[in-house]
């Protein structure tokens, strides 16, 4: 999408970046679909996912960066703390992860209404599946990733009855490492581009190692595994990454590209095996973008996600965080999918602190996770202005995921 | 202060007294000193609780009570508690909160503190934990307890100060001829089997006894995403909840001469199971087995001649092996053998002058600590990402003094303590090649000064006290996997100034207490966007409290009882998610009502109602509200009854008890929903 051309969503935009008189000079006209209006960017509404230092509660918190705003103490949660957000729309979704295993659904214009709470676990699991996140096809269909288990659930959101939640399933038994007798390929996260669903995989052995990275491709409209012919000496349909361990959060699609981004194994040291990847949505061929090599001086920093502006613009932040406990320091780096080169360091003053997450908005505005003892909260960093948009939202607890409204 | 301390606790060293403090269990930190009338109405006292009539003897002439300093006897709590846990929960000042169901952990806090800041010792013995802290309150039946002392701020006699007090149980050490039997069934498939036999002879005495606890735990429980659907949430009886306890034991003791003994074994076996709180799934077998030896064997010299008055002798040695069995469906389980064993070496001298007495003391312990974990039969490998097996020893000497001051004219007496600590921990990882060993030593002090006197008929008390709790192994080397160690944790300190009046009269007891303590580097596990988690220093706090308790004796037959307990406290952190928030894990606000009514000789009732409002399950204070079955208050707010009902006759005793009388819905310690109302039968006999 461009980031010049916007459809018509929200009255206050208008009036907040002085196009009054263009609105009134339209205003007697009649906003079809057809209809562009073309405004200057500004930052989505989102909310964030916040967590205690100590994990023992979380909230999420409603942010307006134009109001500079910050509603927190939403969704609190006490003992089981574990979790996050998703949105589609207007539409939020609060999924309780490991030993909770749930999705609450609420909407924005009545965020104290759960509207439903249902179960991700099916009958019989004796254990936790742990969704991780889910990813949306359409209004009523989407795919919920389970880290615990080799079984996608297909759901309707929509659903008004609990029985009707659950619609069907992708298997990925197939990629359960060797060496695993948990009965999971540790699915991570999930895009959907091209039509496609790509799955990516940590493949985990029992004692905790990431083995072989792959990404599973399934046809949305048949869910039926697609064979990539990725390499032609293994077994599996999907495809074959040269990285190691992609984290949450760490595939994205922009045009006919999905992108995946690993870490290495949280011990490992060979910043080789930190990746950024490029999969062709359509033929299959993997790229290696870069790696946490590529980073100037860098020993031990890993990627930890990226964020696709344009075919020429990207943004990955790296931290050292593995290595002891106590606050790793996160830097941002700007740089090229195409050529694989780092463009700039310490974007949006990083390098300073912790940072968990980053993502784009509609407006390819950058959002970051800032974590701070003591002034922890979401940043905002204007990817065409290169410059910082208002000043810190400060949230009670530490950030997290990011999701935005519309 | 501290040189302070020091001075005056060695000022009058080598001085005579003839003012003797014989030694005891339940007095060997005499300092308050308790006058035939006073200890008259102590008796009567107890002639009003629940249960007994009889009247109480304390064996030395010199005793404490006050708001500070209680001892609770045998017959206060023999025939009606099932568990420790049920006894202190009287105890103004004390707070219990458990996981619900026999067996599972119960966390004790002393004005405030938290469970790891409570000291527990048998007999001599510091019992804490050094490689987790904790301690098991209920690990020695109460049928093998003679009596309890609670600290509240200070060290019981000798020893380090604490931050949260002390509880110091005294194993069974009766001076008679003893035949005991008791039985008792109760809800949830509690059963519960005690013999005793104590045989005293010219110069000694030897008890032995067993004693069985078991509880199916099976209470309804509301399951969320119950097993066979996943979609219905509804109330079921849990499953793999048991609890399972064999415990045996012998005392003997003999004088010979100036000299006494005693020596005590302790054997138990216990196994509780875990439940599914998600799912309640009747595939899951997990447990944990634990199986504890312990000696204790102490000489006690008594000088007739000379400034030493006496020289004592404690030597302790503690062997615990514990087996944790995980699997939730049944399959691939995981196995973790733990084993700790501690060693204990005690020795106390007393020195007396004129007014004055002095206990030096040397205390030296060893605990060592070893884990060994497969996953499927497959031993873990130590990769820095799950939990490491590890072996790990922590040294500890601590030597200091207690000065006591006792003016033989005047009701006043005091006392000084000073206690340094040296300690040395080490730990290496196990299955890690290359594993290097980890050490950490540091010193410490801590000190109490107190005072006491009597003005008319109030007894007043006060007390500053510099605690500390040093960090356990555990958080200063971590598991050695993804949770990393903390070489430079600072101890957890505390300054407690507290002052405290006790009122006698006829028919009245008033005791009440106000407290200041500032607490400073507390110990918290913090997590990084990793999940990589380690202990860090994160906040002081100040807390203020004040506790009243009101015993009005109506008639000879009717006692009421009143307490109330007020906590305020603050934190100050770093963090901002931790600042300026309120402790976790106490109740800000208790109150109680007690009614003891003897109905006839041998039958007598007491109703206990109780309040606690204000507790925060977490440091940042976040509360989920609108809980369905908990309203929309805060879920930790509980209303608790219990009634007791009490029949004697000659030898034979039954005592009914049921708790939670009004199956009050409440969160428990874990933030779950807690067990509701139970009941409990218990009959005994005692022949002597």
């Amino acid at each position: 999408m461009s980031i010049f051309s916007r459809r018509k969503h929200n009255v206050k935009r208008y009036l907040s970046i002085g196009l009054i008189s263009s609105a009134l000079l339209l205003a007697g006209c009649h906003d079809t679909d057809e209809e562009v209006i073309v405004l200057p960017p500004a930052p989505a509404s989102a909310l964030v996912q916040t967590f205690a230092p100590d994990y023992s509660s979380s909230e999420v918190a409603f942010l307006d960066i134009e109001e500079q705003s910050v509603a927190g103490a939403y969704y609190i949660k006490g003992l089981y703390a574990d979790h996050t957000i998703v949105t589609n729309g207007g539409d939020i979704y609060h999924i309780g992860r490991f030993g909770i295993d749930t999705i609450a659904k609420y909407t924005n214009e009545s965020r104290d209404e759960q509207v439903y709470s249902y179960t991700t676990q099916d009958s019989e699991d004796a254990s936790s599946r742990n969704p991780y996140t889910m990813v949306f096809a359409s209004d009523d269909k989407a795919y919920v990733i389970r880290y615990g288990s080799d079984k996608v659930w297909i759901v309707n959101p929509t659903a008004k009855n609990e029985e009707d939640f659950k619609i069907g399933q992708l298997d990925l038994s197939a990629y359960i490492s060797p060496d695993n007798s948990k009965g999971t390929p540790s699915p991570s996260d999930a895009v959907i581009s091209n039509g496609k669903l790509f799955i990516s995989m940590q493949r985990l052995t029992d004692d905790w190692l990431p083995t072989i990275t792959y990404v599973a491709v399934f046809d949305v409209a048949t869910d039926k595994e697609i064979e990539t012919n990725s390499n032609s000496d293994d077994n599996l349909m999907g495809i074959m990454l040269a990285g190691l361990n992609p984290l949450e959060h760490n595939i994205k699609t922009l045009g006919d590209k999905v992108y995946v981004t690993t870490s290495e194994a949280s011990f490992g040291t060979d910043l080789t095996n930190s990746k950024i990847e490029e999969i062709d949505s359509s033929t299959y061929a993997v790229r290696v973008v870069l790696d946490a090599t590529a980073i100037a001086d860098n020993e031990s920093a890993k990627i930890k996600g990226s964020v696709f502006v344009s075919s020429t613009q990207a943004y990955l932040y790296a931290s050292q965080s593995f290595t002891h406990p106590e606050p790793d320091v996160s830097t941002i780096y700007e740089f090229n999918p195409t050529t694989g080169k780092i463009t700039a360091n310490n974007v949006a003053s990083s390098g300073i602190e912790t940072i968990s997450f980053i993502d784009l908005d509609s407006d390819n505005f950058l959002w970051i996770s800032a974590v701070n003892p003591a002034t922890p909260g979401v940043d905002v960093f204007d990817t065409l202005k290169k410059e910082m948009v208002g000043t810190r939202l400060l949230t009670e607890l530490n950030p997290g995921t990011i999701r935005f409204l519309k | 202060m501290r040189f302070l301390i020091v001075i005056l606790s060695l000022l009058f060293t080598g001085f005579y007294s003839g003012h003797a403090h014989a030694y005891n269990h339940a007095d060997a930190h005499a300092l308050f000193i308790v006058d035939a009338d006073t200890e008259s109405i102590m008796d009567e006292e107890k002639e009003n609780q629940d249960q007994d009539i009889e009247t109480i003897t304390i064996e030395d002439e010199s005793q404490w009570r006050g708001a500070n300093y209680q001892i609770i006897a045998r017959e206060q709590f023999i025939n009606n508690a099932q568990t420790l846990a049920d006894v202190l929960q009287s105890i103004n000042g004390i707070q219990i909160t458990q996981i619900s169901g026999l067996g599972n952990p119960v966390s004790v806090s002393i004005r405030g503190s938290s469970s790891k800041q409570v000291q527990l010792y048998i007999d001599g013995q510091l019992i804490n934990d050094s490689q987790f802290g904790g301690f098991d309150l209920n690990q020695i039946p109460v049928e093998q307890i003679q009596s309890i002392e609670i600290s509240k701020d200070q060290a019981i006699g000798t020893g380090a100060t604490p931050i949260g007090g002390v509880i110091r149980i005294n194993t069974y050490n009766a001076n008679k001829n003893l035949l005991r039997f008791s039985a008792a069934l109760g809800s949830f498939g509690q059963q519960e089997l005690n013999l005793m036999v104590n045989t005293t002879f010219e110069d000694g005495s030897l008890a032995v006894g067993y004693n069985h606890l078991s509880s199916d735990n099976d209470y309804d429980y509301w399951v969320k995403q119950t097993y066979l659907d996943s979609k219905v949430s509804k109330y079921e009886p849990l499953t793999n909840n048991q609890f399972n306890k064999n415990s045996f034991f012998v005392n003997g003791q003999w004088t010979l001469s100036q000299h006494q003994f005693r020596l005590n074994y302790q054997a138990s076996k216990q196994t509780k199971h875990l439940p599914n709180y998600q799912n309640n799934s009747p595939l899951n077998i997990s447990s944990l087995t634990s199986d504890n030896q312990r000696v204790a064997f102490s000489h006690l010299w008594l000088n007739n001649d000379g400034w030493l008055e006496q020289l004592e002798t404690q030597l302790y040695q503690d062997v615990k092996d514990e087996e944790y069995l995980g699997s939730v469906d049944g399959t691939r389980p995981t196995i973790g053998h733990y084993d700790s064993n501690q060693r204990t070496l005690l020795l106390r001298g007393l020195i007396s002058h004129q007014q004055w007495a002095f206990s030096p003391f040397l205390n030296i312990e060893q605990q060592t600590f070893s884990s060994k974990t497969t996953f499927n039969g497959q031993t873990n490998s130590c990769n820095s990402l799950g939990a490491c097996d590890i072996e790990a020893t922590r040294r500890q000497i601590t030597w200091g003094n207690r000065a006591e001051f006792e003016h033989k004219s005047e009701p006043f007496s005091a006392y000084v303590l000073f206690s340094q600590l040296l300690h040395h921990s080490e730990n290496i990882a196990l299955n890690q090649p290359d594993a290097q060993r980890i050490s950490n030593n540091d010193s410490y002090w801590t000190g109490e000064i107190g005072a006491n006197y009597w003005w008319s008929d109030i007894q007043w008390q006060a007390n500053w006290s510099r605690g500390l709790r040093t960090a356990t192994m555990f958080e200063l080397f971590g598991d050695r996997g993804a949770f990393k160690g903390n070489q430079a944790l600072a101890p957890e300190q505390s300054q407690s100034w507290s002052l405290a009046a006790d009122y006698q009269a006829t028919q009245w007891n008033i005791k009440g207490a106000i407290y200041r303590k500032q607490l400073q580097n507390s110990i918290v596990a913090i997590f990084n966007s990793a999940n990589v988690g380690g202990y860090r220093n994160v906040s002081n706090a100040l807390l203020l409290g004040a506790e009243l308790s009101i015993t009005y004796q109506v008639s000879k037959d009717l006692t009421l009882d009143f307490n109330a307990d007020f906590i305020d406290s603050n934190t100050t952190s770093i963090f901002k998610a931790f600042n300026n928030k309120r402790l976790p894990g106490i109740y800000h606000q208790q109150y109680s009502a007690a009614i003891s009514y003897k109905m006839s000789e041998q039958l007598s009732l007491k109703f206990v109602s109780e309040i606690s409002n204000d507790l925060f399950f977490n440091m940042t204070n976040k509360v989920e509200l609108n809980q369905g079955v908990y309203g929309s208050g805060a879920p930790s707010d509980r209303q608790l009854s219990k009634l007791n009902i009490n029949w004697r006759h000659a030898s034979y005793r039954v005592s009914v008890g049921i708790n939670n009388l009004f199956d009050q819905k409440y969160k428990d310690l874990a933030n779950r929903p807690a067990q509701g109302r139970s009941l409990q039968i218990k009959f005994s006999i005692e022949e002597q």
